[in-house]
């Protein structure tokens, strides 16, 4: 459930917000770099 | 605040929104679901091209849908959340791009996201959520861990798999018994009328204190007999089917006693597709009380819904 973990990571102050609009995608992406 | 997500990093396009005020757990307010199994069947697997082609088809109708259930207007939208991976490179730059289109218009942040750490936090959607700490056990068709999760954002790694993941176990198994795409489910089902201790197979590593999953010789092992299965006995494949699940389900459970014996933590939370498995949840609910610790599992308050 993205929507839930970015608001629970918002909530935090811990969310990972897109810098300038510019967007990637990391297909190979371990869970504790997150 | 409303959230909402948009995941696209496999063979699924899902849609949701959530609603967060203040530390409360987020409420969720919307949803909806395009599975692109019957897409994929023909090839037995997933085929990434097709995947992406069809997400770009089905993220907007879908987010339309869910901003009618919420009775949210696109403008009322807060934060653009997306599945920035782990996943197919083509099917996750569909999700990011239109969620990051969407959040440039609205003139609002996106946010990307890790797929397994939705799966991690779904249980806080149920009506009975866990707490911090807990061991996760983490079951897909890409992913099997265990991880000590201390609060959002802090995992620590107990154990991986060294070779296959689980679902993918469950998967090749049952293209090696001849059922169809998804396999774990097929073999799930047909497993209920075999005999699981008809057959004797590996369940690697568990003599060792390590944490960490094997599955590739399970899987050569399982090819091995269904070679010497008699095509037209139906009751030897349903036997293969439910001791290739027992052994695995031995391997999951065992190892998730053990990562809650090792860390002294009394709760469970079992995310991914394969927490989706009846025998697993039985065995693990059965384990858990035995020791008094409580598992979770990912429970929606309201049923999802699909959208074809």
């Amino acid at each position: 459930m993205i929507a839930l973990a970015a608001a629970m990571r918002l909530q935090r102050g811990i969310a990972a917000t897109s810098n300038g609009r510019a967007f990637d995608v990391l297909p190979r992406w371990p869970l504790t770099a997150a | 605040m409303n959230i909402v997500g948009i995941e696209t990093s496999c063979d699924e396009t899902g849609v949701a929104l959530v609603r967060a005020s203040g530390d409360g757990l987020p409420v969720l307010c919307g949803q909806a679901l395009h599975s692109q199994i019957d897409l994929h069947a023909a090839y037995g697997g997933v085929v990434p091209e097709l995947a992406s082609r069809d997400h770009i088809r089905r993220v907007l109708p879908l987010l339309r849908q869910v901003l009618a259930q919420a009775e949210t207007a696109l403008d009322d939208l807060d934060v653009v959340a997306y599945t920035r991976g782990p996943g197919l490179a083509g099917a996750l730059l569909v999700g990011a791009g239109i969620a990051s289109s969407i959040a440039a218009a609205l003139n609002r942040p996106a946010v990307g996201v890790h797929h397994l750490e939705g799966h991690l936090l779904s249980p806080f959607l149920s009506a009975d959520p866990p707490t911090f700490p807990f061991v996760a056990l983490l079951v897909s068709g890409g992913h099997t861990q265990l991880l000590r999760v201390s609060d959002v954002g802090r995992y620590e790694l107990l154990g991986d798999t060294i070779d296959d993941a689980a679902g993918e176990a469950f998967d090749k198994s049952a293209k090696l018994l001849g059922l169809g795409y998804p396999g774990g489910p097929a073999l799930a089902r047909l497993a209920e009328f075999g005999d699981p201790h008809a057959y004797a197979l590996p369940r690697p590593l568990l003599n060792r204190q390590s944490l960490d999953f094997s599955f590739a010789g399970l899987k050569t092992a399982v090819r091995n007999h269904a070679a010497r299965l008699d095509s037209t006995c139906e009751q030897a494949r349903a036997d293969l089917a439910a001791a290739t699940q027992q052994a695995i389900v031995d391997v999951l459970m065992r190892k998730s006693i053990a990562a809650l014996e090792s860390t002294g933590l009394e709760r469970l939370v079992v995310a991914g597709g394969v927490g989706a498995n009846a025998s697993l949840r039985e065995r693990l609910v059965s384990e858990c009380k035995k020791r008094q610790v409580q598992v979770f599992f990912r429970s929606w308050r309201s049923a999802p819904t699909t959208a074809r």
